[in-house]
């Protein structure tokens, strides 16, 4: 069997929200856009969060995909959020270089 | 050398903290804004403002006319103000007019238009087309900006070049080159493609108006030199 590829999303809000909280939205943004198929195979896990950064896991092909669907959420309750993708990383190691580098 | 990133449209008619929207500007990696306001004081000030943030910000004029005639006078009154000129489409005449003429730079089709676009459009088609990214983020026009997306990339791709801008008018609704671009890869782009949307393509049609807004531009292909 071929091994799936991953990549893992840093990701910078504009506010600190629960984890909980934060993928109860991402979930929901892709499933609006994407429907439930997408979001089954983009198989989106949110791995870490430090502070207002959170990190997610997906598979290779759907980045954009992920991108796209973190940059269409501004609300969260009445007020505004932003989300902001700050690198894509494709293994835990870099992941750790760039959020110790920031 | 890295891509210099522009986001193509910046509305400023709202009053916000410039400074705060310049940063965040900086911060998400753009170079080069085009910002559209009725107040020319404020223009003047922001880009004023953009040099002490490296910023390098150019004025933009949104038309939304009626009819060919009104959208004909704005452009004969209005071209030689503004380095970019674009054109809301709300009918086919104003779409098929603003496409081919050369003293409009991008074209835009609003997510409710009353017309198709299909080959008639892609056979007249001269300009860029515009997808203001904040039609996707608002979700009363999302469903249709899609349809719109989706139309464009398949009628138009190959036949002329699509440009995504932010059209923010704050701070919190501003999006990142990667954010902007993403949504042409979803429609099926390559990646670098998809980025030229946010760098090369609106970078070109800056260095060209710019061209043409100089002493020494004659007529197309003729400048004076010396």
């Amino acid at each position: 069997m071929v091994k799936r590829k991953k990549r893992y999303i840093i990701v910078e809000t504009s506010s600190n929200i629960p984890l909980d909280v934060f993928r109860k939205l991402v979930e929901k943004s892709y499933l609006e856009l994407f429907g439930e198929f997408g979001l089954i195979q983009a198989n989106v896990k949110v791995v870490k969060k430090i502070d207002s950064t959170f990190v997610l896991e997906c598979s290779h092909g759907s980045v954009p995909k992920l991108i796209l669907s973190l940059s269409s959420i501004t609300r969260l309750e009445e007020g505004a959020i932003r989300f902001r993708v700050v690198k894509i990383a494709g293994t835990v190691k870099k992941v750790r270089e760039i959020i110790v580098g920031e | 050398m890295g891509r210099s990133y522009v986001d193509f449209w910046i509305n400023l008619d709202e009053e916000v903290d410039q400074s705060e929207m310049l940063s965040e500007i900086r911060k998400l990696g753009f170079r080069r804004v085009v910002v559209s306001s009725m107040d020319k004081a404020r223009l003047e000030e922001f880009k004023k403002l953009g040099e002490s943030f490296g910023v390098e910000v150019y004025g933009k004029i949104v038309l939304v006319p009626e009819d060919r005639p009104a959208l004909l006078k704005d452009l004969r009154s209005r071209r030689g103000e503004y380095e970019v000129v674009s054109v809301i489409c709300n009918n086919l005449e104003v779409a098929l007019t603003s496409a081919r003429d050369s003293r409009v730079d991008t074209v835009i089709f609003p997510p409710g238009k009353k017309f198709r676009i299909d080959k008639g459009v892609a056979a007249v088609i001269k300009n860029s087309i515009e997808l203001p990214f904040r039609w996707l983020v608002d979700e009363t026009t999302r469903r249709e900006f899609i349809r719109l997306a989706f139309e464009v990339v398949n009628h138009l791709f190959g036949k002329t070049s699509i440009i995504v801008s932010s059209s923010a008018s704050r701070p919190l609704e501003l999006r990142s080159p990667f954010e902007l671009s993403s949504l042409l890869e979803v429609l099926g782009l390559d990646r670098n493609v998809a980025l030229d949307s946010v760098s090369t393509i609106p970078g070109r049609i800056i260095e060209t108006n710019l061209l043409k807004l100089s002493p020494s531009y004659v007529a197309r292909g003729v400048l004076r030199v010396g």
